[in-house]
C-alpha cells in the first residue's frame, strides 16, 4: 500500500478529530486538562509493533475496541504500568484504589468513552456508520500484548497503518498511547467518502 | 554453564523471523504473545535454529518465516546447511498464549491455540520431537535459547524463570 500525501493529510485530519473529541471525554472523566500530540499517520513494519511504544519488555495495559460497520478496524490504548496507577488514581479521585474487579471495570469504561468519543467525531465529519464492540483488555509485556492485538490483520499483511495520538494530562505528565487502526479494505472506502464529499 | 553475559553472541529474533548459531551463541526472543518460538537443537554438532511465528498457515507466497507451516521447514533446511542434520533435531516451543480477554474473563482471540496445534502438527510430519514446551495460558514470554546444551529459560511476569 502506499499512501500519499492527500491521503495522508486525509488521515491526520480524521485523527485530529477524533482524537480532540476523546481528549474532551478523557479530560471530563479525570477532572484534568490535557494535552494532545499532533496525530502521526505511520504505516509500520508488523516487526517493528512490539517496540512502538518503548521498551519490548515494559509492562503495560492495553485496552482493545474493535470496531465495524461502514469501515471496520480497532482502536487500541496503551499506557504504562506505573501511568495506569496514577489514572486510575484520578478516576477513583483517591490514592486508596478499590479491588482489581473495579479497576478492570473503570479502564474498560476509559476505553469506551474514549473509543465513543472518537467514533462519534469520525462519524459526525465523515458520515460513516461506525459501531464499537465491548473492550478486551491485556496486561503484560508490550511486545506480546502488541504483537496479539493485530495478529488478525497480519495473515496477509505485512504492514499495519497506525493512526497515532498521545494524550498528556496536564498537571501529572501521564502519558496514553492511543492508535487507531482501519482494516486495509476499509481505506478506500473511507478516501472515497471523504475525497468524493465536502473534505476535498 | 556460562551465564548470558559470558557467551560470545547473543542475536536476537524478531516476529516473522529467524537465526542459526553455533555453540557459542545465545537466540532469544522477547515478548511472546500469541507467537510462538521455536527452538531446533542438534546437540551433536550444537547448532541450533529459532524461528519465531506469528500465525499458522501461509496462505502463499507470503514472508515464510512467519506461519508454522512454511516457516519450521525452512528453519530445518537452513539448518542442515549450517551442518545439523534432521534425524537428530530436537524441538523446544514457547509462546501461544492468549492476551487479550473480555470483561468476563474469556479470551477474545483463539490465535495462540490455533498456532500451538499448527506447530505440533507440522514438528510431527517433519519427525521431530518435542522435548520441551511452554505454551498456552494468558501470558507473555521472553525465551533465550543457549546452544552450548540447548536450553531454554523462559521469563515472564510475576512468574519464577523457567528453563526447559
Amino acid at each position: 500500500m502506499e499512501l500519499d500525501q492527500t491521503k495522508k493529510d486525509i488521515l491526520k485530519e480524521v485523527a485530529n478529530i477524533g482524537a480532540g473529541n476523546a481528549a474532551t471525554a478523557f479530560s471530563g472523566m479525570i477532572g484534568q486538562e490535557i494535552n494532545m500530540t499532533v496525530p502521526k499517520v505511520e504505516l509500520v513494519e508488523i516487526q517493528d509493533l512490539p517496540a512502538i511504544t518503548g521498551d519490548e519488555e515494559e509492562f503495560i495495559a492495553c485496552i482493545m475496541i474493535n470496531f465495524s460497520g461502514e469501515i471496520s478496524g480497532k482502536i487500541l490504548l496503551v499506557v504504562d504500568m506505573e501511568n495506569v496507577e496514577k489514572m486510575l488514581k484520578l478516576i477513583f479521585s483517591t490514592d486508596d484504589l478499590p479491588g482489581k474487579e473495579m479497576q478492570h471495570s473503570a479502564l474498560n469504561e476509559l476505553g469506551n468513552i474514549l473509543s465513543g468519543a472518537y467514533l462519534k467525531a469520525i462519524n459526525d465529519f465523515t458520515d460513516l456508520e461506525l459501531d464499537q464492540s465491548v473492550p478486551a483488555m491485556a496486561y503484560d509485556m508490550a511486545a506480546a500484548v502488541l504483537s496479539s492485538s493485530v495478529i488478525d490483520y497480519s495473515q496477509t499483511e505485512d504492514h499495519i497503518l497506525l493512526l497515532e495520538t498521545e494524550f498528556i494530562t496536564e498537571e501529572e505528565k501521564l502519558e496514553l498511547f492511543y492508535f487507531f487502526i482501519p482494516e486495509r479494505d476499509s481505506l478506500d472506502f473511507l478516501f472515497q467518502r471523504l475525497v468524493g464529499g465536502s473534505f476535498a | 554453564m556460562p551465564s548470558l553475559d559470558q557467551v560470545a553472541e547473543k542475536l536476537v529474533v524478531k516476529m516473522a523471523d529467524h537465526a542459526i548459531g553455533d555453540e557459542n551463541t545465545v537466540l532469544a526472543t522477547l515478548g511472546l504473545g500469541s507467537c510462538i518460538g521455536i527452538a531446533l537443537y542438534d546437540k551433536f554438532s550444537k547448532v541450533g535454529g529459532l524461528v519465531h511465528i506469528m500465525l499458522p498457515e501461509n496462505p502463499g507466497g507470503k514472508k515464510v518465516v512467519k506461519y508454522a507451516d512454511t516457516g519450521i521447514p525452512f528453519l530445518i533446511r537452513e539448518m542442515e546447511s549450517a551442518g545439523a542434520n534432521k534425524r537428530r533435531l530436537a524441538a523446544k516451543i514457547v509462546g501461544g498464549a492468549g492476551m487479550f480477554k473480555s470483561e468476563s474473563g474469556d479470551s477474545v482471540m483463539k490465535i495462540g491455540e490455533r498456532n500451538i496445534e499448527a506447530v505440533r502438527e507440522v514438528l510431527k510430519d517433519e519427525g521431530i520431537k518435542v522435548t520441551g514446551s511452554d505454551v498456552g495460558k494468558d501470558y507473555g514470554r521472553s525465551m533465550y535459547f543457549y546452544l552450548d546444551d540447548g536450553r531454554v529459560e523462559v521469563k515472564s511476569f510475576s512468574r519464577d524463570l523457567i528453563t526447559i
